[in-house]
């Protein structure tokens, strides 16, 4: 199949599994907030779940051409986004705890620990997908 | 820095994807190195100009102001 035609069947595959679980939803009775929340989880699921399985499908299908998976470049661009993403979740982290401290003393409400936790991987995986997409596509390697 | 890769595969009537698998890295890699927006490693410099059967330094062309 050619690979256009492929990527858009993958698409409209994850489109149509997010619209199933909208429809899912759409017929509970559950309050505006928790439909929303469980939406967006649902939907942010999918489009992981679908773009680890292309990427994966893709580099199965390289491999089976005897194309390598990684060379010295791929390398050094997952080491380059590693770098960012360690060092974004990092400052983060420090942000957050800040702001929590802040709070302590000043008598307002404090952040929870499990949402500080997803936010800061969050910052992480954004940071990942982001400084990979750019060393991949832009900018030059000399590290 | 410049290379004369692209010069050189259109010589030896090869095409990317054929370089990248004789040098055993992704097609891409080559597109780069092409295009000068990837400096490669000694090795991969050293396969390339056995493929080619040329000097390292007449393939990657380092110009005076990148050498420092």
């Amino acid at each position: 199949m050619n690979s256009r035609i492929e990527r858009y069947v993958w698409a409209m595959l994850a489109i149509l599994a997010s619209m199933a679980i909208l429809a899912y939803i759409s017929v509970h009775e559950w309050g505006m907030r928790e439909s929303m929340a469980l939406s967006l989880t649902c939907i942010m699921g999918i489009v992981v779940l679908f773009g680890f399985g292309w990427y994966l499908k893709e580099r199965l299908r390289e491999k089976g051409m005897g194309i390598p998976t990684s060379d010295e470049r791929t390398v050094a661009i997952e080491g380059i986004a590693f770098k960012y993403a360690f060092l974004s979740s990092f400052w983060a982290i420090i942000a957050l705890a800040w702001y929590n401290i802040l709070m302590r003393y000043t008598g307002k409400d404090q952040m929870p620990a499990d949402i500080a936790i997803v936010a800061a991987l969050a910052i992480m995986a954004l940071t990942w997908v982001i400084s990979s997409y750019v060393s991949r596509k832009r900018i030059m390697i000399t590290e | 820095m410049k290379t004369r890769i692209k010069e050189l595969r259109a010589k030896h009537d090869l095409t990317q994807e054929e370089l990248a698998r004789k040098v055993n890295v992704r097609r891409e890699t080559i597109l780069f190195l092409e295009k000068g927006k990837y400096n490669p490693s000694l090795a991969l410099a050293h396969k390339i100009s056995m493929v080619f059967d040329a000097p390292i330094e007449d393939i990657f062309i380092f110009e005076e102001e990148h050498i420092d």
